[in-house]
């Protein structure tokens, strides 16, 4: 049974800000130690910054490029140039920022070869600012690769929408507003410990009904 | 797969675990293609949320990086110290590295070690002042004086240098018995 707790919307604090700050550093510091990892030899680690970035990576090429296999073919592109720039890598910014522009220049290069290629490209690029725009140029989805997508949207709308209350609103403060755990836990009147519990309630309750179709 | 790992995937996800936490886990996920999976899933079920989009990510995306990086680069990426110095002042570098052996060559083939001094052009040779020879009756006869602000070179390599100067014939500096020495020198 999930634990009883007020659902209350409360004013954010400055308490509330010092807490996001925070937050943001142990991911910044997993990153920084798996990158001096890899500076000092160690590939094994840029295997788990692989890992811990692929899918925000090929969601982001995804907005450039359509086709799901060709975006992942960027993806990869994307991180080997990472890798043989790392060495040069010293730390300015934040690691996936800089991931993040190395995906951004890959993907529009992407296009500008492809749009001298392929007909679905053949919109014509006049400067930069138009690669801003890119999803007339993208490859249209194939109609089975459409209705797959629709028919899991709507499992995952169905099953959010049978969550119990304090599981779907625990997720949707994450997913939608992006607010952290304790400030999660302050809006709901909770501790943090039963915020991290809910969304991961309610993220496993939604991937085991979505397993039916993906598997 | 435990309840305990799906949740630590969850805080992943949110960022939330701490760096040793994270570390530790992303360790498993590296030995275990289930743990990542269910991040990919995670990760994915947040998307289609926001984006209504269900993007799904194999678990093989990174061994495949890895196996590319494997195949294009098998050595090492690790940061070598002031290798932008290098690129930036190679060709230097290279000049003055060879500079450096070819006068250590020079100094150390010589007999009689006398300070270096470099041999850029037969007018410079002409202006130097050899050293005064300790024993060698029959050699030539040299400038008497060593002009002290020169600086002094062996009596061997200043013969044969003075031999292979042909801006002496010219200037009419020439010394035939100098000539004689250097075959003699040969011959011994």
């Amino acid at each position: 049974m999930h634990q009883y707790c007020h659902i209350t919307i409360q004013p954010s604090t400055q308490t509330h800000i010092s807490v996001v700050n925070s937050q943001a550093k142990p991911r910044e510091q997993v990153d920084q130690e798996l990158v001096l990892r890899v500076q000092r030899g160690d590939k094994k680690a840029f295997d788990l910054l692989v890992i811990k970035y692929q899918h925000k990576i090929i969601q982001l090429v995804n907005r450039y490029v359509k086709d799901p296999s060709e975006a992942q073919d960027v993806a990869q592109e994307t991180f080997i140039k990472a890798y043989k720039a790392l060495a040069s890598f010293r730390g300015g910014s934040a690691f996936y920022t800089w991931l993040y522009r190395i995906a951004i220049n890959t993907a529009k290069n992407y296009v500008i070869s492809q749009s001298h290629r392929s007909p679905y490209y053949k919109l014509a690029i006049t400067d930069e600012e138009h690669l801003e725009n890119l999803t007339a140029l993208q490859e249209p989805v194939t109609p089975e690769r459409h209705l797959m997508n629709d028919e899991l949207l709507e499992a995952l709308k169905l099953t959010l929408d049978n969550l119990p209350d304090d599981m779907r609103i625990a997720l949707m403060l994450r997913e939608f507003e992006g607010l952290s755990y304790e400030e999660i836990a302050a809006t709901m009147s909770c501790p943090v410990g039963t915020v991290r519990s809910r969304i991961f309630r309610a993220r496993e309750t939604i991937d085991q009904k979505l397993s039916a179709f993906l598997d | 797969m435990t309840e305990e790992s799906k949740q630590k995937i969850s805080q992943l996800v949110d960022g939330s675990l701490n760096t040793d936490e994270a570390l530790g886990l992303l360790q498993e996920m590296h030995r275990n293609p289930e743990l990542v999976d269910k991040y990919h899933r995670y990760q994915a079920i947040g998307h289609a949320l926001k984006n209504d989009v269900f993007l799904s990510v194999s678990s093989a995306f990174s061994a495949r990086v890895m196996q590319h990086i494997e195949a294009s680069e098998p050595a090492s990426i690790a940061r070598r110290p002031n290798s932008n110095f290098f690129r930036l002042y190679q060709k230097p570098c290279a000049l003055a590295a060879s500079m450096a052996i070819i006068s250590s060559l020079v100094y150390w083939r010589t007999p009689n070690t006398a300070p270096f001094v470099p041999l850029l052009s037969g007018q410079l040779l002409l202006s130097i002042a050899p050293p005064q020879q300790k024993s060698a009756p029959s050699s030539p006869a040299l400038p008497a004086k060593a002009d002290p602000q020169q600086p002094v070179i062996s009596p061997r390599i200043y013969q044969y240098l003075q031999a292979h100067n042909s801006s002496i014939y010219s200037t009419y500096q020439a010394e035939p018995n100098q000539l004689g020495q250097v075959a003699y020198s040969h011959k011994k």
